[in-house]
């Protein structure tokens, strides 16, 4: 099989400006898809779910504590907005790990509880909610 | 132009619009674009530009994407293809030209140049700057099947290449 490629690529006939290319666009394309997390920008509120459902919004831009309760008393987890970040203050899941994360600010960036289920995710505001409609 | 050739040509169009079909069967891979697709008819185009010259070459693209939108992608994916296409097409042509490309190094070019073709028509006619973030996958996505696109069509050409010469010495 390799001997097979070997002869097809030596009667092809196979230039340099062939290897240049494929390696620069690959490399260019590999840079590009970065690119959609350095241009998120900072977010303007953060949007709360349990379970994949919708619970809140908040704004980012004013310091408070938000409690977020699930449809089981066992699920309580508070975050805390401040100086524009949103992180976790606490939660009642086993692991902690979210109450760990270092807090949020960017859009799209996240912070999520696992065993309650909650996500808390960064948006910048409305428009980025549909991407495009066509018909 | 001698009717061998003229058939000969035929049939090579039914095959790329073949071709054309069965990748409408498949689904899109990007959701918004219609029309994205992974370019196997292709190996059609890039055969007869090596078998015969660039205005073959063109004129079967150009027809192959007005029929295919016409029986069975749509009619907007033929503005996307066209603008895909014609954009790719010159691209080839000059990239065959300066001879620095073999076969597969103008394949990806032709690729990678429909794919961006495509994404730019279709931003400027969706109006919505986020599809430009599709370019970096498209691209890598375009390198590589340009490359098989490539292979298949190096292999076409030298089986064709002797029933071509047989009748183009009439």
């Amino acid at each position: 099989m390799k001997s097979c490629t070997k002869n097809a690529l030596s009667l092809i006939n196979l230039k340099k400006g062939d290897i240049i290319i494929c390696i620069a666009l690959l490399l260019f394309s590999i840079l590009g898809l970065f690119l959609p997390a350095l241009h998120a920008g900072n977010g303007a509120m953060v949007v709360v779910s349990i379970n994949g459902i919708s619970y809140t919004e908040v704004s980012l831009s004013k310091d408070q504590t938000v409690e977020i309760k699930g449809n089981d008393d066992s699920i309580c987890n508070i975050i805390a907005i401040q100086d524009g970040q949103a992180r976790m203050l606490s939660a009642t899941c086993l692991n902690q790990v979210c109450v760990r994360q270092s807090s949020i600010s960017a859009t799209n960036e996240t912070i999520i509880c696992l065993p309650n289920k909650v996500i808390i995710e960064v948006t910048s505001s409305i428009d980025n909610q549909i991407d495009s409609v066509s018909e | 132009m001698n009717t061998r050739k003229i058939t000969f040509i035929g049939l090579l169009i039914t095959v790329a619009l073949l071709t054309t079909y069965l990748e409408h069967l498949l689904p899109s891979p990007i959701p918004t674009i219609p029309g994205i697709k992974l370019g196997l008819a292709n190996v059609v185009i890039l055969a007869l530009f090596y078998l015969f010259d660039g205005k073959t070459a063109l004129s079967v693209n150009l027809l192959r994407i007005v029929l295919a939108g016409f029986l069975f992608a749509g009619f907007a994916s033929i503005i996307y293809a066209l603008a895909g296409g014609l954009l790719s097409f010159i691209a080839m042509y000059f990239a065959k030209k300066s001879t620095v490309f073999s076969i597969l190094g103008v394949s990806v070019i032709g690729a990678t140049l429909h794919n961006i073709g495509q994404i730019f028509v279709a931003t400027m006619i969706l109006q919505n700057k986020k599809l430009l973030y599709y370019l970096p996958i498209l691209t890598i996505s375009a390198v590589l099947t340009g490359l098989i696109v490539g292979f298949i069509a190096f292999y076409l050409v030298r089986h064709l290449d002797i029933l071509v010469k047989k009748f183009t010495n009439f």
